[in-house]
């Protein structure tokens, strides 16, 4: 099974959010990894190469130097990865572009993250679905997969919804469905020698009516500390101004 | 004069808070954008309750698509029932709540158009010809503010309790059918819903969350919260460190990869406040801390906090409450 694996570069988790402009979120000192929910991706492609053999690539849309993270993607076991360097981040570009070059490369499964840490767009499935014209499931938190169907569960606010779907199909992951695994140390080795290949894609610079910036969060918050040495009292000093607030 | 789709949801005979929400700030919001509202309904036999309630909040215009197939969520036929309403309706934005559903639909449905997607919004605004959205990025780290200019056709999800809305006077809408062509052969089959415990339901939508995290020290200690809980008619929440521990399920986990919540009163305890936590409630309208470390970083995003025990604090606290809604 050949399944190809979206992986997105994003800012560290802990990372701090610096504005170089109002148009600019700063780029300088920011640890990078791969968002998280890819990593259930990979690692959810490896499991299901090792039960019925295959090939895992990873697919990106990114910078030059990403290809330090997706190295780190290829140290979990992928098998070689194509990165797509272009200056577009938003969703429709990127959309476009993962689905010239996956088309290219042929496929029988994608597996991607249902959204991105950073962006918090979750767009980027859905768009590839459509350019593809493959179903997609999404949200997905267990997979099943047999000759000739695919079983997902998804996770669908109150409810698990099960569904059937056939290949090729993109599923879209969520948290639950997978514990990644560690790079070992042969594999963090063996990653230095797999294939990264390279495609420049140029954005097409449209007329854009469209226009973002960016606020970096400052806590607005009352932020009064009430003393605990006496439980009751602070209790009943928090309850009169959840009542002042009007939210009780 | 433009027009809004709004896509509504509805359960057990009402409609969703989110729907209620999206409706009401637009009805009422009309602004120098004069909006005519188009409400779009689903389902397998829609109650008159529910177009009833949806003309309540504002609805100039009910289009109902109503059919024994769409029991149960399919998106690729709405896809299509909502492709063709778009298309008959020429409108300039596209609503959903950023629940399962509208994150779903929304994403595909602005690619079949090759448009922009807002997601996630938590405010907007309409000037005359431009359209404000802010939604939070890097786990509410960061806002991304976004102005599309008003004609152009774009979709949008938009957050729990983010939209104040307002009961709004009874309209007499216009409600019609629209017959979507159901293809029984779709590559997407919709096998069995399983439905979730009652606990686990309301998080998303709650008013009031309690959430614990490692401080809590055991699983069994949750049950205090729980009561907390019950007592403020709101759910409970946790942190990684708790699901991870196997206290709670994952389905209640808030935080950058659990979920986001924005209750009206989010109250921490034993909870250090990792950003990865905060990415998740931040924009929770009151946050209240009670942590035993006078220099926990979740006092930092507090608007009250309680240096102290919780084991202590938060048994007084649900005692405090009940006496005062006895009296
Ligand atoms: C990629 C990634 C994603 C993550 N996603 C999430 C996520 O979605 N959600 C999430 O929550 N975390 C997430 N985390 C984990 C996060 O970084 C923290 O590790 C986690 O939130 C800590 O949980 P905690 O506050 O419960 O535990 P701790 O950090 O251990 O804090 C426990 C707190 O309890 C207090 N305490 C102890 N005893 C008492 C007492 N008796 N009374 C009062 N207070 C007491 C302590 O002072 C301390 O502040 C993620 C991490 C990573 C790397
Ligand atoms: N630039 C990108 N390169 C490769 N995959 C991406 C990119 N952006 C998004 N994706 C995939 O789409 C998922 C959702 O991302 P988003 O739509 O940006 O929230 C991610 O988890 C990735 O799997």
């Amino acid at each position: 099974m050949k399944i190809i694996v979206l992986v997105k570069e994003t800012f560290d988790t802990e990372a701090k959010i610096l504005l170089e402009s109002p148009n600019n979120i700063s780029q300088k000192d920011v640890k990078y990894i791969i968002n998280p929910y890819d990593e259930f991706a990979i690692e959810e492609a490896l499991r299901i190469v090792e039960k019925f053999g295959g090939e895992v690539i990873l697919c990106s849309v990114g910078r030059e130097d990403s290809q330090i993270t997706i190295r780190s993607g290829l140290a979990l076991g992928a098998d070689r990865a194509k990165l797509i360097v272009s200056g577009a981040t938003d969703s429709i570009t990127v959309s476009k572009f993962l689905a010239q070059s996956i088309s290219q490369e042929g496929f029988d499964l994608i597996l991607a993250g249902w959204v991105a840490i950073d962006d918090n767009n979750a767009q980027v499935p859905a768009r590839l679905s459509e350019l593809l014209q493959i179903p997609l499931v999404n949200v997905v938190i267990e997979i099943e997969i047999s000759e000739d169907k695919i079983i997902c569960r998804r996770d669908s606010d109150d409810k698990i919804e099960i569904v059937e779907t056939g290949l090729p199909a993109i599923i879209a992951v969520q948290r639950g469905i997978n514990e990644p695994r560690y790079p070992t140390v042969k594999n963090i080795l063996q990653a230095k020698k797999k294939k990264i290949e390279f495609l420049y894609m140029e954005k097409i610079k449209e007329k854009v009516n469209i226009n973002i910036s960016y606020d970096v969060i400052q806590s607005k918050r009352k932020g009064l500390l009430i003393d605990g040495s006496s439980p009751q009292k602070a209790v009943t000093i928090l309850v009169e101004k959840l009542k002042e607030a009007k939210v009780l | 004069m433009g027009r809004l789709l709004v896509f509504v949801e509805h359960k057990d005979g009402c409609l969703k808070k989110i729907s209620r929400q999206i409706l009401g700030y637009f009805s009422n919001t009309g602004g120098e954008n004069d909006f005519e509202i188009t409400a779009i309904i689903v389902g397998d036999s829609i109650e008159k309750k529910i177009i009833n309630e949806t003309a309540s909040w504002g609805a100039d215009e009910i289009i109902l698509v109503e059919d024994k197939g769409l029991i149960n969520y399919n998106p690729l036929i709405l896809v299509q029932a909502i492709t063709e309403i778009i298309r008959g309706k020429n409108p300039q934005l596209v609503l959903f709540g950023n629940t399962a559903l509208g994150k779903d639909l929304a994403p595909r449905l602005a690619q079949v158009f090759s448009r922009q997607m807002v997601s996630d919004v938590i405010d907007i605004n309409l000037e005359k010809e431009i359209i404000n959205f802010i939604r939070p990025i890097y786990g509410g780290k960061a806002f991304e503010k976004i102005e599309i200019s008003s004609n152009n056709l774009t979709f949008v999800t938009v957050r729990p309790n983010s939209l104040e809305s307002f009961v709004n006077c009874y309209q007499t809408p216009k409600v019609h059918k629209h017959h979507t062509q159901i293809n029984d052969n779709l590559p997407y089959l919709l096998k069995e819903v399983i439905k979730k415990a009652a606990e686990e339901k309301s998080l998303t939508e709650a008013e009031i969350i309690v959430s614990g995290g490692k401080g809590m020290q055991k699983a069994e200690n949750f049950k205090l919260l729980e009561e907390l809980a019950k007592v403020l008619g709101g759910a409970v929440g946790a942190s990684r460190s708790v699901v991870d521990a196997g206290w709670m399920p994952y389905s209640v986990q808030v935080g950058q990869t659990g979920k986001t919540v924005k209750p009206k009163i989010y109250i921490a305890c034993g909870i250090s406040g990792a950003m990865q936590h905060l990415a998740g409630m931040s924009t929770s309208q009151v946050i209240v801390a009670i942590n035993k470390d006078p220099d926990a970083p979740i006092f930092k995003v507090a608007d009250y906090g309680i240096v102290g025990d919780l084991l202590q604090i938060v048994p007084l606290l649900t005692e405090e409450l009940r006496n005062m809604y006895r009296e």
